[in-house]
């Protein structure tokens, strides 16, 4: 995972930077939020970010802000601001900047790291659903399914089709859906046929013109 | 820079809890807190002499945010006060808080260049 971290104040740049990277993070450092909102635009932008609250110019909440109007195509970086002790009533205006997290400075390495431990699962968790999604996308895009409306000839039973049409129904049928059609007769048509298959061979006696 | 082996201004051994005992680390910090101090003084002082309250407030609060770093209470606390007057716009309590600070951060400098501050 690729963290970005944001403050002006290079002491905490120093400190987020060196804990991260010795917990093997790759790690870009921004000394202010118009910085940060910079990298954060680029295509291939890291993927977590911690951002002091503070900053001058723009300051993390606006630089989360901005960073969730941009991210409309599904991208949505995990997101932790950092706040001073005594600015935890800042706390709720953060988290509804965009902020996923906040930690409070100066902070303990092992809490960092825990909190960025669980931006990576959350990161994890988004991926596997964006990827599940877009399977289910494709495969119901193969999906042939009949709804709506359905024009059909009130006496030969064709169907109209969108492209204007009129198709029979057993081959409509089997166009537009996963069904197969196995062809047979019901009675009354059988009837009907073989009655009409008589009075045929009525008027047309065959003839017995083969002679051995 | 050489770590302050008992120190009354800072709290050594909260960085170390904080920082993993990562002695390097703490040494690099106290090191960058020395070099930043001089110039966010001059910052707050200036800002203070022209009235300034958002500059003041800024940079107290930068301050505050670096001495934080060292667990330096005294000078995180000073700073706080002198970050809250400025955002309050209580200039006239502004001069005699900036002293205040400045004294807390002479020590502290002191301190880490291990040039004991005289006892106040």
């Amino acid at each position: 995972v690729r963290i970005l971290v944001a403050d002006d104040d290079r002491m905490s740049t120093e400190v987020l930077a060196r804990t991260l990277r010795t917990a093997n993070y790759d790690v870009t450092v921004a000394n202010n939020g118009v910085e940060a909102l910079t990298i954060m635009q680029r295509a291939g932008a890291p993927s977590l970010a911690i951002l002091d609250w503070m900053m001058p110019e723009l300051d993390g909440p606006d630089v989360c802000k901005q960073v969730r109007a941009d991210g409309g195509a599904g991208v949505h970086p995990y997101l932790i601001l950092l706040t001073s002790r005594d600015a935890r009533e800042d706390v709720v205006a953060g988290l509804q900047a965009g902020a996923d997290d906040y930690l409070v400075k100066p902070f303990h390495q092992g809490e960092l790291l825990a909190r960025v431990s669980v931006g990576e699962r959350v990161l994890a968790l988004q991926e596997g659903l964006a990827a599940r999604v877009e399977e289910l996308q494709l495969a119901l895009s193969k999906v042939k399914r009949l709804s709506g409306l359905l024009p059909i000839c009130s006496y030969c039973k064709a169907i109209r089709s969108d492209d204007n049409y009129w198709h029979q129904v057993d081959n409509y049928l089997s166009e537009q859906s996963d069904a197969k059609l196995s062809h047979g007769i019901c009675p009354p048509c059988y009837a009907r046929l073989s009655a009409e298959l008589d009075e045929y061979e009525k008027n047309h006696p065959p003839k017995r013109s083969v002679s051995f | 820079m050489k770590i302050p082996t008992s120190a009354r201004h800072l709290d050594i051994a909260d960085m170390r809890r904080r920082l993993g005992d990562d002695e390097a680390l703490i040494a690099d910090l106290l090191g960058l807190f020395l070099e930043d101090c001089a110039a966010r003084m001059q910052a707050i002082s200036a800002a203070v002499a022209s009235g300034q309250l958002d500059a003041v407030r800024r940079g107290a609060h930068q301050l505050k945010g670096s001495a934080a770093n060292l667990a330096a209470g005294g000078a995180v606390e000073a700073a706080g006060t002198l970050e809250s007057m400025a955002e309050r716009g209580e200039a006239d309590a502004i001069d005699a808080q900036f002293a205040r600070l400045t004294l807390e951060v002479e020590q502290l400098v002191a301190e880490l260049r291990d040039q004991p501050a005289e006892r106040p």
